[in-house]
């Protein structure tokens, strides 16, 4: 699958812009804060409806407009062309559109055109606080299933419906206890079924980032891993939702003291290591950049094993803190029949010259403050 | 905008308080009904009003009714061992279109939703059982197949059964008269979670 043009209207710091996409690789190039980055948050809106960085759609309306619009034109594996349309206006919100036809549920569009990210939010999933992790797990998920998508946005709705059960049993007043077990109930239903895909989704994309980071830390004896850390025991998998009963039974009375939901895969964490380090505590910066390379290439494979469909890849700042040697090696990675999406500065550009690999590349924007234009190297 | 009129102002300012209309379109109704004649715009007032002086909730079942007891609890023919549970006068309507149903109804009026503040005791629930004499043999949870209604057919099976009642669920699948190929993934995959020996 590929975005073969994309049409931008008011959006950001992209006043009106046509694009033709190469179905390879696509390069931009341009200076700090020059709008490379909203470009790639405009396909990633195609794709999934809402924005990897803030999720204000106001804040993406150009400034002094009143309405955003963009147009994207999608191949997909059968060479049949899809046509997405996002448009939010102050007044009349969000619409979207899939050839012609309006969706009124954005979850319907997750996995259609499926996609993945590298900025430098995505630092937060080796480093950050573990919700940054499961919002991870949960995007690639969802992408690859829409039961996944169902089931946890359900459980989502049950804990908060839960909580305020529990708050009511915190404030005194007891009657609310007989209403806890219905809510228990599906927790462990829905929260069974959360727990056993991500448990899945982790084995599978373990196998992947090994490989990959031996790639791009080439040298490194060390061995990159995941490992899927729920609060209930699933070692035995045909007994997740027993598991999950005896966890939540045994935190019921603190629940009650604490008037809110403790256990489940609300509170997942997910552990990543080199070798025997958590990256978390021990990771370089440069480790924690070849670690999210081989994550993101991993989640891109996954996405093609899973859905037979090549999912769009958006590099942002992709060269940003690799040495030589790993800078050239890094889109090896990356080139397994995905059309790439590619920013780098202006910097990166002059010491891209020099590989063999850049020159080979026929589309290479240029970005100045939010004008786009195509490079002409004659090829 | 304030009209040089107080009534028509009073009138947008009502209008606007109905789900789903916002206060532009009750200024096109309230615009409208102004060059009605005099007589339809009474007719439509008369049965708002009627609303609230006929309309009542039946004493047995809670659905909606001019007359207590309302015609299906006072209907001898209909079957009264078989009592179904729904959450909405809207629902008995949908369910007495299908003509199959022969019971009776009982209407709990929404569905448990702490976050919207509503708990058993704001159900129907108690009412259920005190209908719950030696001649109901079977109970069918007609809530809805979500979160809530889920919750509450829950909720009411903890209470009924110390009774050693016959309790149902409605199933749950693909629409009659649907291509499974135009079925979405959710159904699809719950409808072959639910599946039948034969």
């Amino acid at each position: 699958m590929h975005l073969s043009s994309l049409c931008i209207d008011s959006f950001r710091n992209i006043e009106k812009q046509h694009f033709q996409f190469n179905s390879e690789k696509n390069y931009f190039f341009g200076d700090n804060a020059q709008g490379k980055t909203n470009l790639l948050e405009a396909i990633y809106l195609l794709c999934l409806c809402k924005s990897f960085r803030s999720a204000v759609d106001q804040e993406m309306i150009q400034m002094g407009k009143e309405e955003y619009k963009l147009n994207g034109r999608f191949m997909d594996a059968q060479n049949i062309e899809h046509e997405v349309l996002f448009h939010y206006g102050q007044r009349e919100g969000k619409h979207i559109s899939l050839d012609g036809k309006p969706i009124y549920q954005y979850s319907s569009l997750v996995g259609q055109f499926p996609v993945v990210i590298l900025s430098v939010a995505d630092y937060d999933i080796t480093h950050g606080p573990p919700q940054q992790r499961r919002r991870f797990i949960n995007i690639l998920s969802s992408q690859c299933s829409p039961r996944y998508l169902s089931d946890l946005k359900e459980y989502e709705r049950i804990v908060k419906q839960r909580n305020k059960v529990l708050g009511s049993i915190q404030s005194g007043k007891r009657y609310a206890e007989s209403e806890l077990e219905v809510w228990d109930e599906q927790l462990l239903q829905k929260g069974a079924a959360v727990i056993m895909f991500r448990h899945q989704i982790v084995v599978e994309l373990n196998q992947l980032i090994q490989n990959y980071y031996r790639i791009i830390a080439w040298g490194s004896p060390d061995i990159f891993s995941v490992t899927y850390q729920p609060r209930i025991d699933i070692l035995h998998p045909g007994d997740v939702v027993d598991q999950f009963r005896m966890a939540l039974q045994r935190s019921h009375k603190l629940e009650k003291m604490r008037g809110m939901t403790l256990v489940g895969p609300h509170r997942d964490d997910f552990v990543f290591k080199i070798g025997e380090r958590p990256l978390r505590n021990y990771g370089s910066r440069g480790e924690h950049k070849s670690a999210l390379i081989s994550l993101k290439a991993a989640e891109a494979t996954l996405l093609r094993q899973r859905l037979q469909v090549s999912p769009l890849l958006l590099l942002d700042d992709l060269y940003a803190e690799l040495d030589r040697i790993r800078g050239e090696k890094v889109m090896d990675i990356f080139s397994d029949g995905s059309q790439c999406f590619i920013t780098a500065t202006s910097f990166d550009y002059a010491a891209l010259q020099t590989t063999q690999a850049i020159n080979d590349q026929k589309t290479q924007f240029f970005v100045k403050q939010g004008i786009f234009t195509l490079k002409n190297n004659g090829s | 905008m304030r009209y040089s009129s107080e009534t028509v102002e009073r009138a947008v300012h009502e209008l606007s308080k109905l789900p789903g209309i916002g206060r532009k379109s009750a200024q096109r109704l309230v615009f409208f009904l102004l060059k009605r004649p005099a007589e339809d715009v009474k007719i439509l007032a008369q049965a708002l009003l009627d609303l609230h002086e006929k309309v009542k909730y039946c004493s047995i079942c809670y659905n909606i009714t001019e007359q207590d007891p309302c015609h299906i609890c006072s209907d001898v023919h209909r079957d009264q061992s078989l009592i179904c549970v729904v959450e909405e006068a809207n629902d008995v309507v949908a369910l007495e279109k299908t003509g199959e149903f022969k019971g009776l109804y009982h209407v709990l009026g929404g569905a448990m939703s702490p976050l919207d503040g509503i708990g058993p005791d704001n159900l129907k629930m108690r009412e259920l059982l005190t209908r719950l004499t030696g001649q109901v043999h079977e109970i069918i949870l007609a809530t809805n197949p979500n979160t809530e209604g889920e919750a509450t057919a829950l909720y009411l099976v903890k209470l009924l059964r110390p009774l050693e009642l016959k309790l149902t669920r409605i199933a749950r699948g693909i629409p009659i008269g649907a291509d499974i190929e135009y079925a979405d993934e959710i159904t699809l995959s719950r409808a072959i979670e639910g599946r039948v020996t034969l």
